[in-house]
């Protein structure tokens, strides 16, 4: 068996990445059901840099879109263009990044681990030799991977970079060829260009290697000083941006500082307490991305991300392989894998705890030295020759298998009734309804007031139709009191005026047929 | 007195407290307790969502067993929850609950009777799962608590002895850090009981 997996290396990592492609890009046009607000205003983005060469405010070639305040940054955007040129725009233009990206971080592990186990010693390499192979399997069937590779999620695109990063430097370490460290601390910064948590997550792994650098003298120091004006030059934009007063808003929008409560009733009632509070609150946000309950039993923390209230960031089965893996992994002496596992483990969730937390999202690149750990608990137990050992090994990989294929069957089957309604399948169907009654109405009219971030689907899927964006207090223009006017707004209960005319309910296409919006004739 | 014991009598004074705290309580939630009636209706909701499929595939995922595997796994993991471990065992219990199953896996604990005990704290949430025995919450809470932090005090007493890199400032740091907590975090001991 190892001497088959020995030989078949190539063959088995290209049939997980086959395996890892098929289950992101399946039925990825309609499943998650419709895209979300940011989804769309990537999309629409990506087009409009694609078709006008400006983005929805008419900026040419930004590095920063305004989009809905947040100012997102630029690569998954630019990087959308092209599939929107290929596929549309349409929901595979948009997905297609992540879904690309995703598949190929399965790949970059694969290859990270294998070059770094070439550096650890001889008995621990043989030991652990079939940890690439193992580890690019889990990534690719574990949800948490699975579920953000097939939304437009930047975290999964920075995830491949970042995965790049660390493989270019282990290649550095290796050969000593510059070259290959300036292609990792490329990688590394076009994560931190790729989504807001890097901004933090990059600059901590930079500093890592520079000190690894500086303290080991692996290269000349004019050497190190060059390649430090490098990094600081690829950063200047990010720093000027980060500094600057659009920088923050995303900081102020997520922050524990503006958003998270602070815990009431305390014996510390003074202003002075805050200061006391938040190192609470930032230890408690730390270690909520250790919580079993979260980690295998219910992703809580938004429930647009996961496939059902059944499943949490992994599959319950991994649970013992993880605890497994984890001793294993503190007991070996290893060089290398160990600090890179720990180090990550550690790092993630002391960058992006500062938000409010958990968020399975800001924290995905955890995803890597989890499926590095079971792994590890995997192929650790494999090697244990008692008859008791088998038997629970084999138990608990039949119960895996059987889990993992509830998972897909509770995605593919029961996700679009239980959590359409999180995502933008009735945006789209008021854009597509509206578009059709486009003709026979003077003009088009929406209440923003409970249908918000509208005018971006309208945007993405009809920008020719130009409807006008009103809140509850509008009345109907004098100048149009003749002519036949489309109201597109919330449900609402009030009583209608015996002028206005109800044309239909616009509803989600589930079981129970939800009305998300009313057509109304003026 | 050793440094070592310093620290031990702290930590019992702190877990004499978060047991009292607990100990103010009427029963534990709903969450911690199996319930049929829970499992039929997730069970009827799991075949109303579902969109079409084969009967076959529906008896396949959706059936008593599954649920019931999901429910009881759900519930006890919530005994070994980092958000319920704190509050009856602190910040400082938590890392030596932890050090105390990594000392028995790793074999650095080798005692008989300590590893049967390792076992015990394991299986003890399902007395409360399943409400196995018709005790008052007060005996409960004890038989649900005490070993926790018994166990805790072990695994925090093994890596005072065997870890001699970590100095005690860090120690120090971690107790106060766990008075901190109980301070800031008071009401959440409460969150996992009904008053």
């Amino acid at each position: 068996m190892i001497s088959f997996i020995k030989k078949k290396q190539y063959l088995l990592i290209l049939i997980i990445i086959v395996i890892a492609f098929i289950l992101r890009i399946y039925q990825v046009d309609r499943l998650p059901p419709g895209l979300y607000d940011d989804e769309v205003a990537i999309g629409y983005n990506a087009y409009s840099l694609l078709t006008y060469g400006k983005d929805e405010y008419g900026e040419s070639f930004p590095l920063w879109f305004q989009s809905f305040g947040d100012y997102k940054l630029p690569v998954y955007i630019y990087v959308d263009i092209i599939p929107i040129a290929i596929f549309g725009k349409n929901e595979l233009g948009v997905r297609f990044p992540s879904v690309f990206f995703g598949t190929l971080t399965v790949l970059f592990l694969y290859l990270f681990l294998q070059d770094i186990l070439s550096l650890e010693p001889k008995i621990l390499k043989n030991k652990l030799h079939t940890i690439p192979l193992l580890s690019a399997f889990i990534l690719a069937i574990t949800p948490w991977h699975i579920q953000f590779s097939r939304g437009a999620y930047e975290s999964v695109v920075s995830v491949c970079f970042y995965m790049i990063g660390c493989w270019q430097f282990t290649v550095f370490y290796k050969n000593k060829k510059i070259l290959y460290l300036v292609i990792s601390l490329f990688f590394f910064t076009l994560a931190s260009y790729t989504y807001h948590s890097f901004r933090i997550l990059t600059p901590i792994t930079i500093l890592v290697i520079f000190y690894f650098l500086f303290s080991k003298k692996y290269i000349n120091r004019k050497n190190i000083f060059s390649i430090a004006l490098y990094t600081i030059v690829l950063h200047i934009p990010l720093l000027l941006f980060t500094f600057g007063s659009h920088g923050n808003s995303r900081f102020l929008q997520t922050s524990i500082f503006t958003q998270q409560a602070l815990p009431t009733s305390t014996l510390l009632q003074s202003s002075i307490s805050d200061f006391i509070i938040y190192p609470f609150i930032y230890i408690k946000n730390y270690l909520s991305y250790f919580s079993l309950q979260q980690l295998f039993v219910k992703a809580g923390d938004n429930v647009r991300f996961y496939s059902s209230s059944e499943f949490g960031f992994l599959f319950r089965w991994q649970l013992p392989f993880l605890i497994f893996g984890f001793i294993v992994l503190l007991r070996e002496k290893s060089k290398i894998v160990k600090k890179i596992v720990l180090g990550i483990i550690f790092i993630v969730p002391a960058a992006v705890a500062i938000a409010v937390s958990p968020n399975a999202l800001r924290a995905l690149l955890l995803i890597i030295p989890f499926s590095i750990i079971i792994a590890i608990g995997i192929q650790s137990i494999v090697r244990y020759k008692t008859l008791w050992v088998k038997i629970a090994f084999a138990g608990i990989i039949l119960l895996g298998i059987y889990e993992t294929a509830l998972y897909f069957h509770m995605y593919v089957s029961h996700y679009q009734n239980t959590h359409r309604v999180f995502w933008g399948s009735a945006q789209k169907k008021i854009a597509e309804e509206a578009t059709n009654h486009e003709k026979e109405y003077y003009a088009i009219v929406i209440n923003e007031d409970f249908l918000p971030n509208e005018k971006i689907h309208f945007l993405f899927y009809n920008d020719k139709l130009k409807p006008l964006f009103v809140n509850s207090s509008w009345q109907k223009p004098q100048k149009w009191s003749n002519k036949r006017i489309l109201y597109i707004r919330y449900p609402l209960k009030e009583k209608m005026n015996a002028r206005i005319k109800l044309l239909k309910n616009i509803t989600l296409d589930t079981p129970l047929k939800e009305v998300v919006a009313q057509f109304l004739e003026l | 007195m050793s440094f070592r014991y310093v620290i031990l009598i702290f930590l019992i004074t702190i877990f004499g407290y978060l047991l009292k705290t607990q100990l103010s309580c009427a029963d534990y939630n709903g969450n911690f307790h199996y319930s049929s009636h829970v499992i039929s209706f997730h069970l009827n909701e799991l075949i109303t969502t579902e969109n079409q499929a084969p009967i076959f595939i529906v008896r396949l995922f959706h059936n008593k067993i599954t649920v019931l595997m999901f429910d009881i796994f759900s519930r006890y993991i919530q005994f070994f929850n980092i958000s319920y471990l704190i509050n009856i065992i602190g910040l400082a219990g938590l890392f030596g609950l932890f050090y105390f199953y990594y000392s028995i896996v790793a074999n650095k604990i080798r005692g008989k009777i300590i590893k049967i005990f390792a076992v015990i704290v394991l299986l003890l949430p399902f007395l409360e799962i399943f409400q196995l025995t018709k005790l008052s919450f007060f005996l409960r809470a004890l038989y649900l608590m005490l070993p926790y932090q018994a166990a805790a005090l072990i695994g925090l007493f093994f890596s005072l002895k065997e870890i001699k890199r970590i100095p005690y400032g860090i120690y120090f740091l971690l107790l106060i850090l766990t008075i901190g907590w109980i301070i800031v975090f008071k009401n959440d001991a409460l969150s996992f009981c009904t008053a």
